[in-house]
């Protein structure tokens, strides 16, 4: 029984840490753009895609595997450059032009990095192959927890409290907050206004491909990923409330740990137990259980 | 009549060309035409939710499917041929559907509206790619050859069912759907739809139940192609309706087309202004005048000079006689 319990909440935690990050990235660029970027899960498929080859890669060039981490989260910095170029190149253009319209295009980013990825690395399913057990296993009251799991959820964490000191207490961060709340009078104010969305969606999109990057040692990397994750990403921001960081945080923890409850009771209820909560949420708080208090 | 003279002149001549040319073309693409009627016919019903309502539906392949796996569990589970009978039912079950989801969708907007809508699809999806005893997960499911007006077809080859009768019947359906979704966009109905989208906030109060029977329009529509795009192929290998296949295809289909495709041009003669409508709606629906109004409105009389505008549909006030507080937004 201890057992199961740990098990849930570990598995939990762990997707819970992914689901964070994606959901940040969302979040971050909600808050400050104001656009609902449905890209936020292609950004996740290409980080995990990513992933696979800087750790095949690095792994040819002698890196020993016990470091593949290092491999992991360089993949994801660097597949993070795409984010300027879909900033500069295909958002810019709708800032100003009905929500609708705006779900299209990223909605439209979606399918064609998906198309992108399959004239990359194609259809196949791809793994990092025997790495993620590298940091073995970890006996708790009969439970076991891998040794990944646990480093992934040290590292999300970890740039947990990296976003959030970001925000408060650098000027980038009171930017970002001032633009949020107000961006014509933070354009008053001297602020470049364009330079700042091209910097906030390119973080959006490092927290999208680092998520990937981490959850795909895990499991593998599937054309379908992305198009998954928006949905989860969706039920975390709604259950968190819009806009909100701490909302990103508390709702991957109630859909990752909800998720990992289903799958080990009853399977077949895993997306229908987290859109009953979603249901449930919109219901009877829809701004939100932890809405943004500001943007 | 006489402003939309030329547009109907144009679509009367596109259903003739449609109609000439399996006499030109070779096979394979007059099988390509029975997928673009399917397509026709969905988007009808996209385009009346986004364009004449607003609203923007990313869950649009939830009532393809539904109407492609009616007609699969009809045929191969329940041996019903009948094609009429088949897309009858796809078109129950597809607004019993959508007026479950849409009840809760319509209460949101924008970015919460198209990603619930998206959300119920994926849950649909889910549950069909899980349930493989019922519906084979993503292997699919077998549709068998219906019968078409009674007709019973199963001697012919299967291609030349597909670009002969069949061809014709899936044109049929698609002139009988553009002829429905015709009318109904220069009906009052259509007329409240556009005041909702162009001033949601007058329109709110009554607009909202509006917005869902015209999501149950939608999907009419979004399934009869559902329910006729499996058939269309009759041997096992492409008629099997492929969950994944159809929710690409259809996001794909969407984007094209959405705007225009059916997008009225100005009612003819004299553009009745909402008042007008109205007081026609108030007195041709006893149930207004039965003080529904009062009933169902929260705001009270602040709302009573505009709820005319939009009660005009005998929709609304059925509604809002069986379900008054449904109707008002929450949010």
């Amino acid at each position: 029984m201890l057992a199961t319990i740990i098990d849930i909440l570990s598995t939990g935690a762990f997707s819970a840490s992914i689901l964070f990050l994606v959901a940040s990235g969302l979040q971050v660029v909600f808050g400050v753009q104001k656009i609902f970027n449905l890209a936020c899960g292609s950004f996740y498929a290409l980080g995990a895609y990513a992933g696979v080859s800087f750790v095949a890669a690095f792994a040819r060039w002698g890196l020993p595997d016990p470091l593949f981490l290092i491999s992991l989260l360089t993949g994801g910095v660097v597949i993070a450059a795409v984010g300027p170029f879909i900033e500069r190149g295909l958002l810019r253009f709708i800032y100003g032009r009905e929500e609708a319209f705006q779900l299209l295009l990223t909605f439209a980013i979606v399918l064609m990095i998906e198309d992108v990825i399959k004239l990359i690395w194609g259809r196949q399913p791809l793994t990092t192959g025997a790495v993620y057990l590298e940091f073995g296993s970890l006996s708790l009251f009969g439970a076991t927890i891998p040794g990944y799991n646990l480093l992934v959820i040290v590292v999300a964490i970890g740039i947990a409290f990296g976003i959030e000191f970001l925000l408060l207490h650098t000027n980038f961060g009171r930017i970002m907050r001032g633009t949020a709340n107000d961006s014509l009078m933070s354009q008053a104010l001297g602020v470049d206004i364009p330079f700042l969305y091209v910097r906030v969606f390119t973080l959006g999109t490092l927290l999208g491909t680092l998520g990937g990057a981490l959850q795909v040692p895990a499991t593998q990397a599937i054309t379908e990923m992305g198009v998954e994750q928006i949905v989860l990403a969706f039920a975390v921001v709604v259950i968190g409330g819009l806009g909100s960081m701490r909302g990103a945080l508390v709702g991957a923890l109630i859909v990752g740990i909800s998720q990992a409850l289903a799958i080990s009771i009853y399977p077949e209820a895993e997306v229908f137990l987290i859109y009953a909560i979603v249901v449930l949420v919109l219901v009877v708080r829809p701004r939100g259980l932890l809405p943004a208090t500001t943007a | 009549m006489r402003r939309t003279t030329l547009q109907q002149a144009l679509t009367v001549l596109a259903f003739v060309v449609l109609a000439l040319l399996p006499l030109v073309l070779d096979i394979y693409r007059t099988r390509l035409l029975i997928t673009f009627f399917g397509f026709g016919i969905a988007l009808l019903g996209f385009n009346l939710l986004f364009a004449h309502a607003g609203l923007m539906s990313f869950g649009h392949a939830l009532y393809l499917a539904l109407g492609a796996y009616t007609a699969a569990f009809m045929t191969s589970r329940f041996e019903i041929y009948s094609m009429e009978l088949i897309v009858l039912t796809a078109i129950g079950v597809a607004a019993l559907v959508a007026m479950l989801t849409g009840a809760l969708c319509v209460r949101y907007v924008e970015v919460y509206f198209a990603m619930l809508t998206f959300a119920f699809s994926m849950l649909f999806y889910t549950a069909l790619l899980k349930t493989y005893h019922l519906t084979g997960g993503d292997e699919g499911m077998p549709v068998d050859r219906p019968h078409l007006l009674g007709l019973d077809l199963t001697d012919v080859a299967y291609l030349d069912f597909l670009t002969g009768p069949y061809y014709y019947y899936a044109l049929g359906v698609l002139i009988l759907a553009t002829f429905i979704m015709w009318r109904l966009v220069r009906s009052h109905f259509g007329l409240s739809l556009r005041s909702i989208r162009d001033n949601p906030q007058k329109a709110e109060f009554l607009g909202i139940p509006v917005q869902r029977y015209q999501l149950v329009c939608l999907c009419h529509c979004g399934d009869v192609r559902g329910g006729w795009r499996s058939p269309d192929g009759t041997s096992r290998w492409s008629g099997r309706c492929r969950t994944r296949l159809l929710d690409r295809v259809w996001h794909r289909g969407i984007y094209g087309a959405a705007r225009r495709l059916c997008q009225p041009s100005r009612p003819p003669g004299r553009r009745p202004g909402v008042h007008q409508s109205a007081r026609r709606g108030a007195v041709a629906d006893p149930v207004l005048a039965l003080g529904v109004r009062c009933h169902s409105c929260r705001y009270g009389d602040c709302c009573s000079n505009w709820t005319d505008g939009t009660i005009g549909s005998p929709w609304t006030a059925t509604h809002a006689r069986f379900a008054p507080t449904s109707i008002v937004s929450r949010s």
